[in-house]
């Protein structure tokens, strides 16, 4: 999303969308806000501040989920990507979906049985503590920080773009607001608040998708086939546009690069820290099986609609008004709201605009929020209370510690923000999908399923993924060698895939094989694998 | 692949009537973990789990990972138009949705049946809350004792299994 322009969408009542737009966002602001104080008021021990009192039914987390999920990149990203790739946008979709089955299968249960508030106390549960805390709380960190990133990036340029405000000044300023907004909501709120947030905003969400939808698909009389007609037809490109190839098929490294970001997707889902604290915010394991399966069915029925929104931006806004307006088509969805309400001008386009608009805000925010959480909550369980204390202190200490790691975390994402701005969103995504897939997975499976595993086999797979996968990036085409890169005029890239998942979540599993095999067995693995077992599987001794 | 070594007769000396341990409490627990696990109910839990959840991972990954190669190395052969402008990838991508639907249900309707039941008497014959378990003092005969009354349990029980 580098390098946007800052021109409003449409020139005629660009104020009043603005003032619309922004009344809606405040509305969703002051509510969430509301919200946010007054299920704060009970905000007491560790329980509450991690996992929202583990109060959240099955329905209400399944919605919390999808709200975590479901980023600005995939509502926007996905649709802009149909619009001017066609099929090959959908491929993403397909992804984002199928990953959920890793969580629901190996994951989500296991995690609630096992642990607490973390990934880390699964991972910890039968290995030397401190350093397996230190490189998943590491890991945590890195992975939350490189998403936040996107999306913050990804605010700024996306609100200017969607309000009209044009000027450097202005995107800073956004992401500024975004930051301290965010801070609040987790300092204030904690997982209840947090989970609510998402809970409004994923139901936004998929009001607002499906409203488009059902718009769309009447145009086209409910019938899939002429809209893809019209899509195809609008995209200059004919039934290429509906076939696998146009972006990705290029040539050997392109469709080699697609199938590393494939891997990366499915594998990295299940070890995405903000979603895994999820699985907390319910009381027992059989209802976080049931979150996952209602997240599954949002997701699902969200991803089916991107079809509606790409093919329907393709074909009635064309492909041509939506790579003036932003190159990556991260305006499609809007673009064609506007179309929708009755073209731009028109008080219905202006309406429809503005609501697709805050929906997107506060897409941005809620997912902000939960990566701010999810890392603020590892720095305080994993690293301060577990490493640096040793486990001596108080739940009155170590949620203090949470909140105010919440507020350097989000300071440290705002200022990494203000200055790589001209960072690529889809590249930093599929960066910390790559990291969660290369890092958190394998450790994960290994100590919930290998009882061979070791401290020396975790702490090697949790650092050698993380390693692998920052390493191939830096020395991709991503940083350097190509005209879109982040330092255009250098080139020492000599790996040449732009997302590392193809080798880097391989290296994970084998360093994490490698690091136990080479390592003494644990003295006491018989009796601390069979405890996490029984643990996993019956939620004997739950918290 | 569960070792089957045989209950309580492994490290702690397993002298029957040892003095009682310092931190009961903490004994007592592992030792309801070593007692379950060690219990031929667990063992069928944790193979039934596995052995339904490795295979349909294994399926998901198949389906999906064929239908990246499919899609990036035989364009040409998802390109066939199969109803009105609808062609076979299409029809695969939204096929990736419906397998997803069904496996998570598949999976899901195993849980609540086969592993749910087993998993809940388990707990309550653990009694970690404070019911039937372990209220006296830990050690092997306590943890002998919870397995064999685990695995005597009434046949209406095995229902789950």
């Amino acid at each position: 999303m580098s390098g946007l322009p800052t021109a409003a969408l449409s020139a005629s009542g660009a104020s009043d969308n603005r003032a619309l737009t922004v009344g809606l966002f405040l509305v969703f602001v002051a509510v969430t806000l509301g919200i946010t104080l007054w299920t704060s008021r009970r905000n007491k021990n560790t329980t509450d501040f991690y996992a929202g009192g583990r109060s959240f039914t099955g329905f209400q987390n399944g919605l919390a989920i999808s709200g975590d999920y479901m980023s600005a990149a995939s509502f926007l990203g996905i649709a802009g990507s149909i619009a001017l790739f066609g099929y090959d946008g959908f491929l993403y979709s397909v992804g984002f979906l199928v990953a959920w089955l890793m969580a629901l299968l190996l994951v989500a249960e296991p995690l609630r049985n096992a642990g607490r508030f973390t990934m880390a106390d699964v991972l910890a549960f039968r290995m030397r503590q401190r350093p397996v805390r230190t490189a998943a709380g590491v890991s945590t960190i890195v992975v939350s920080i490189v998403y936040l990133l996107a999306q913050m990036v990804g605010a700024g340029s996306l609100v200017a773009l969607l309000l009209g405000v044009s000027g450097e000044g202005a995107k800073k300023w956004i992401i500024l607001a975004v930051g301290a907004l965010m801070i609040l909501y987790v300092t204030i709120g904690g997982m209840k608040g947090t989970t609510w947030v998402q809970i409004v905003k994923a139901a936004l969400l998929m009001g607002g998708a499906a409203l488009v939808t059902v718009l769309v698909m009447n145009r086209f009389g409910w019938n899939l086939s002429s809209l893809l007609a019209a899509a195809a037809e609008a995209s200059g490109k004919g039934d290429a546009f509906l076939e696998p190839g146009l972006k990705y098929g290029a040539t050997s490294l392109t469709r080699l690069d697609f199938v590393s970001l494939g891997l990366a997707l499915v594998l990295g889902t299940a070890g995405l820290p903000h979603i895994l604290v999820r699985f907390y915010t319910v009381p027992t394991a059989k209802v976080a099986r049931k979150s996952v399966n209602w997240a599954i069915v949002i997701i699902g029925v969200f991803y089916l609609m991107t079809i509606a929104l790409g093919f329907g931006a393709a074909a009635l806004v064309g492909p041509k008004a939506i790579t003036a307006s932003n190159p990556a088509g991260t305006t499609a969805a809007p673009m064609l709201a506007e179309m929708l309400g009755g073209g731009p001008g028109s008080g219905g386009g202006a309406l429809l605009l503005a609501v697709v608009s805050s929906v997107a805000f506060a897409t941005i925010l809620a997912v902000v929020a939960g990566l701010t959480l999810a890392s603020s909550a590892s720095f305080a369980h994993d690293l301060y209370a577990h490493v640096i204390r040793k486990g001596r202190v108080s739940e009155k200490q170590e949620v203090s510690v949470a909140r105010w790691s919440a507020v350097a975390i989000g300071a440290v994402a705002v200022v990494l923000a203000l200055f790589a701005d001209k960072l690529n969103t889809a590249a930093l995504v599929a960066l910390a999908f790559a990291i969660a897939a290369s890092a958190n997975l394998p450790t994960l499976l290994y100590s919930l399923f290998w009882k061979r595993f070791t401290t020396a086999g975790a702490v090697c797979g949790i650092y050698g993924g993380l390693a692998a996968s920052v390493v191939l990036v830096v020395f991709s085409p991503v940083v350097s060698g190509k005209p879109t890169s982040l330092m255009p005029g250098t080139d020492f890239a000599w790996f040449p895939l732009e997302n590392p998942g193809l080798v880097s979540i391989p290296v994970g599993f084998l360093l994490g094989l490698l690091g136990t095999l080479l390592s003494r067995p644990e003295d006491d693995a018989e009796d601390k694998h069979g405890e996490l077992e029984v643990r996993a599987l019956t939620g004997i001794g739950a918290h | 692949m569960h070792s089957t070594s045989l209950p309580h007769q492994r490290a702690s000396g397993g002298a029957p009537g040892a003095a009682p341990p310092p931190l009961p409490g903490k004994d007592a627990e592992s030792s309801v973990f070593g007692a379950v696990r060690d219990s031929r109910a667990f063992g069928e839990l944790r193979r039934s789990y596995r052995r339904f959840a490795f295979s349909m991972t294994a399926a998901f990954l198949v389906l999906y990972i064929l239908y990246v190669l499919l899609c990036t190395y035989a364009p040409h052969l998802v390109a066939t138009k199969v109803v009105g402008n609808v062609n076979a990838a299409f029809l695969i991508g939204l096929a990736q949705f419906a397998s997803t639907f069904a496996i998570a249900w598949l999976y899901t309707r195993f849980a609540n049946a086969r592993l749910d039941p087993v998993a809940d008497w388990l707990r309550s014959e653990a009694g970690l809350d404070g019911e039937a378990g372990v209220d006296q003092e830990a050690g092997p005969e306590r943890r002998a004792a919870l397995t064999q009354r685990i695995d005597n349990r009434p046949a209406d029980a095995k229902n789950g299994v």
